[in-house]
């Protein structure tokens, strides 16, 4: 699967495994809640 | 800066351009444009020694995902940022109060998957200094208008801004940067 991209200043590159390890751990998600997020 | 009125036929001297026009009270930085399907845009080199407080303007992003987006100043992420976000929809009078995450910095806007439709207008002081730091703003997205402020519980000096979709992906818009003149 193709990991999404990352942009510093003006170069978007594709993420690395771990920098898109770090964004799940967060609670990205590719499809939006599609609601109103709510505080933790 | 003190304010003068010039009159006409009143000879306009150099020192005069230095003062009263060239020493504006906001002083351009940056323009970042969003590239295509990022899930996180970095501004580098934005907060210097130079100003202390800064103004910065988001707009027109294009979100895959109806969620929101967040701002990180520096290498500063999570529980630091303390402070509360809130929201109105446009037909509505009835307004919602959020505590700013713990886990996602400082939210500053709702995102809206159906076009580019998303804006948000922020005032940051302190980013370069050794004190606390302050997020202070308002947005349009998805309908919503809002406001939100975060105190930033980080002592340390950062030169970087980075904007975060918290679901899916960013694809245009811009992140521009100015700074308050000091004197």
């Amino acid at each position: 699967m193709t990991r999404p991209n990352i942009q510093i200043d003006d170069e978007v590159r594709e993420m690395t495994e771990q920098e898109y390890a770090d964004l799940l751990a967060t609670g990205w998600t590719l499809e939006g809640k599609n609601e109103t997020p709510t505080a933790d | 800066m003190a304010i003068k009125t010039f009159t006409t036929g009143e000879v306009l001297t150099a020192a005069d351009t230095n003062t009263y026009l060239a020493n504006s009270g906001l002083v351009y930085i940056s323009t970042t444009t969003i590239g295509s399907g990022v899930t996180s845009a970095t501004v580098s080199n934005c907060f210097s020694s130079t100003y202390d407080d800064y103004r910065v303007i988001i707009k027109n992003l294009n979100s895959s995902a109806s969620d929101a987006i967040a701002v990180q100043i520096g290498t500063i992420s999570g529980a630091s940022y303390l402070g509360n976000w809130n929201y109105i929809l446009f037909n509505s009078t009835t307004p919602t109060y959020n505590a700013q995450s713990a886990t996602t910095n400082a939210i500053v806007s709702l995102t809206d998957s159906s076009g580019p439709y998303t804006s948000s207008i922020c005032d940051i002081t302190n980013p370069n200094l050794a004190l606390f730091k302050f997020i202070t703003g308002m947005y349009q997205g998805r309908g919503y208008s809002g406001s939100y402020s975060a105190q930033v519980h980080s002592a340390t000096a950062q030169t970087s801004l980075k904007l975060l979709s918290l679901a899916g992906t960013i694809t245009g818009g811009t992140i521009t940067v100015y700074g308050y003149r000091k004197a």
